[in-house]
């Protein structure tokens, strides 16, 4: 029982991860914009509106 | 009642953004290099019940539409509807800000002007008439010093109060833009045209200036007293080794890795022992147990451990940007940069890199010449990103822990001597072409706002932690998966999937001294991100199979990480590998990049080859090389 409850929440999560994965890669989004980017806070679109 | 749309423009390093921040609450961020604006930036506030809106247009000199910059501005000037076109002048450089003017009002564009930083005028002794300025040019004026409450009310205040439309050039503006109407229509070359315009507004300016601006007896300023001795011609470039070796003491030795050393041990000691004995007590089946703790923790865990690194040096980085430093490396660098084809405005977009890739790659938009955007573009993913360090963190911890900083910082030259090596080569070859000009102006040195530096600090850093917890995770679980298993089942680590994969790139590696199978997948994981290469590092090296026993500070990070590694790797090939990974394929986002703005599948397929090639040989160098010396 341990092992399923602890399955479905592990699947649960990497629902959400795969599904921000995807997201970043449709709208052109990088999580790791750790350069000088303006207003960088976590997506490029904010200071890139072109991508 | 309407939103009131403003916009900001001006001269690069006006505190534009300092402004717009102000006003709109937006996180953007405050910086002092010129031209760190590439794109418009929309922001948002109400005042008095009025909603306005905020548009922040890059840092220009001129508007002849000659760079990327330019064009953005002038475009969107002439074609959008506006209520308030602000003039943001640095009142101290107030001459020179108002050419930007001069030509705003040829193109028939009325100017709320700013006559911001007051404080750093009245500082240099430069007196401005307000009222007699607005009687010279017709157009409205009001004084700021950007990072001021006041200051910004103020500028509510008269946006919401302020009818631009009752606003006319004065005489002396129309009788500039009819000699300039006449100049453009006479039949002079288009060089002497220019030059007559020039020397008008200079004209225009030079009256301006007699009637309504006291220079006073404008001394030596404490950034002249300061760049006498940071930008000079022989101290500059020791001085900049000097501070960039000290952040890398600072984030290596003195402050990030005792923090790094203290969240490893909780982690990968402290938290995996909990879990997993709290797991077998739950009776969680042994592969859950295995997947939760061998490659969840293990792999995620291996890349949350950097994060005290990442944030110092990125502390330090935003630390020096705000204090107007890092414009003058583009100056100090111009020189060298110059022997490579490149201008210092080059070393901008290029020092974005050392943070993420993707950012720096757009940054090269920014660039004048396609020369310069494209060369630009290619030697970026040489440089050490913020994902690139934990592996060179994770390798100079374990193999040289007496020299770690130093080996870090060597892998940091290494990117930039090979960045420009290879601008060097792409500008005698595939983009040859005249030299471009380089105009940069050296911000004043201000103490940095330190909201504003661990507002960036976190910023950047926050990056790190959302792919941890997203990509780095999936990661984990999909290469825990393919360490454990292969087609016919459960099976033993060395007949898995991913051992298979390894091994075939691992051929590839053969006179480099790391053609594991573990080395390979490490590799072939690094081009989904560059952080996935510890985090296989992670899993593949078993961090849940080490002693607890054996955290003792700063050799965690690494030691940790089992001995297995240390004997996968001998000293020479730790740094072979280094070297390589430090040089190779860059990630699929940074390729998804390239292949935006250089223009095509070509050159995303171009940069992934000729890094990889250049990376495999480099590395093939320095083993080869290591061991003809002796070394092993």
């Amino acid at each position: 029982m341990a092992t399923f409850i602890l399955g479905v929440l592990l699947l649960v999560a990497l629902f959400f991860a795969v599904r921000h994965i995807v997201r970043n890669f449709r709208d052109g989004k990088e999580d790791c914009c750790g350069g000088s980017c303006p207003g960088c806070s976590g997506s490029c679109k904010g200071c890139h509106p072109g991508i | 009642m309407s939103t009131l749309a403003v916009a900001l423009t001006g001269n690069p390093n006006t505190g534009k953004s300092t402004i717009f921040n102000e006003l709109t609450g937006a996180r953007q961020k405050i910086g002092n290099w010129p031209g760190v604006t590439v794109d418009k930036k929309v922001g948002y506030t109400r005042y008095k019940d009025r909603a306005i809106s905020v548009v922040d247009l890059p840092g220009t000199y001129s508007v002849n539409a000659r760079s990327p910059e330019e064009k953005i501005v002038i475009d969107y000037l002439m074609n959008t509807k506006l209520d308030l076109v602000v003039d943001v002048v640095d009142s101290s450089n107030i001459e020179r800000n108002l050419y930007l003017t001069v030509q705003l009002l040829e193109k028939g564009i009325p100017l709320l002007i700013d006559l911001n930083m007051q404080d750093d005028a009245k500082r240099r002794g430069v007196r401005i008439d307000t009222k007699k300025l607005e009687e010279c040019l017709g157009m409205p004026c009001v004084e700021t010093v950007g990072r001021s409450k006041k200051s910004t009310q103020h500028l509510l205040d008269v946006f919401t109060s302020t009818i631009m439309a009752q606003y006319q050039p004065s005489e002396l503006v129309k009788n500039h833009i009819a000699k300039v109407e006449e100049i453009e229509a006479s039949s002079k070359s288009d060089a002497e045209k220019l030059e007559a315009i020039s020397e008008a507004r200079y004209a225009l300016i030079d009256k301006v200036m007699a009637q309504a601006v006291d220079m006073g007896n404008v001394g030596q300023s404490r950034s002249e007293k300061i760049d006498h001795y940071l930008a000079n011609g022989i101290l500059a470039l020791p001085i900049f080794l000097v501070i960039l070796y000290a952040v890398f003491q600072i984030t290596f030795t003195w402050i990030g890795q005792p923090i790094a050393d203290a969240l490893d041990e909780l982690i990968n000691t402290d938290f995996l022992d909990f879990m997993t004995g709290t797991l077998t007590d739950a009776g969680v089946a042994d592969w859950m147990v295995s997947l939760v703790c061998d490659g969840i923790i293990a792999g995620v865990g291996a890349v949350l451990t950097f994060v005290p690194l990442i944030f110092v040096l990125f502390f330090c980085l935003s630390f020096l940007d705000g204090t107007g430093y890092m414009a003058r490396i583009a100056f100090i660098m111009d020189p060298i940069m110059r022997r490579c084809g490149l201008t210092g405005k080059g070393l901008m977009p290029l020092m974005m890199g050392f943070g993420c890739g993707v950012p720096a790659i757009m940054g090269a938009r920014a660039l004048d010449s396609e020369k310069d955007r494209m060369v630009s573009i290619l030697i970026t993913p040489f440089l050490t990103c913020g994902a690139k360090l934990p592996i060179m963190a994770l390798f100079a911890a374990m193999f040289f822990p007496d020299n770690a900083a130093n080996v870090v910082f060597a892998m940091y030259i290494i990117g930039v001597v090979m960045a420009i090596v290879v601008a060097k080569g792409l500008g005698a070859t595939m983009f040859k072409d005249k030299g471009s000009t380089f105009l940069l102006e050296l911000p004043p040195y201000r103490m940095p706002d330190m909201k504003s530096v661990l507002l960036e600090t976190w910023d950047k850093g926050k990056g790190y932690l959302v792919k941890a917890g997203t990509i780095i995770f999936a990661a984990s679980v999909l290469l825990w998966v393919m360490s454990n298993y292969n087609f016919s089942g459960p099976c033993e680590i060395e007949d898995s999937i991913l051992a298979t994969l390894g091994s075939w790139m691992s051929v590839l590696f053969t006179f480099q001294g790391f053609d594991t199978w573990e080395a390979g997948a490490a590799i072939l994981s690094g081009i989904m991100a560059k952080e996935t290469v510890v985090a296989t590092i992670g899993i593949l090296y078993g961090v849940a199979d080490v002693s607890t026993e054996a955290g003792d500070a700063l050799d965690s990070a690494a030691q940790m990480m089992g001995t297995d590694m240390a004997t996968a790797f001998t000293t020479l090939s730790a740094l072979a590998f280094m070297v390589f990974s430090q040089l190779y394929t860059p990630c699929v986002t940074a390729l998804g990049t390239i292949k935006k703005e250089a223009g095509g599948w070509k050159w995303m397929i171009f940069s992934a080859v000729y890094q990889f090639a250049i990376a495999w040989f480099v590395a093939l160098l320095v083993y080869q090389g290591g061991r003809l010396l002796g070394f092993e």
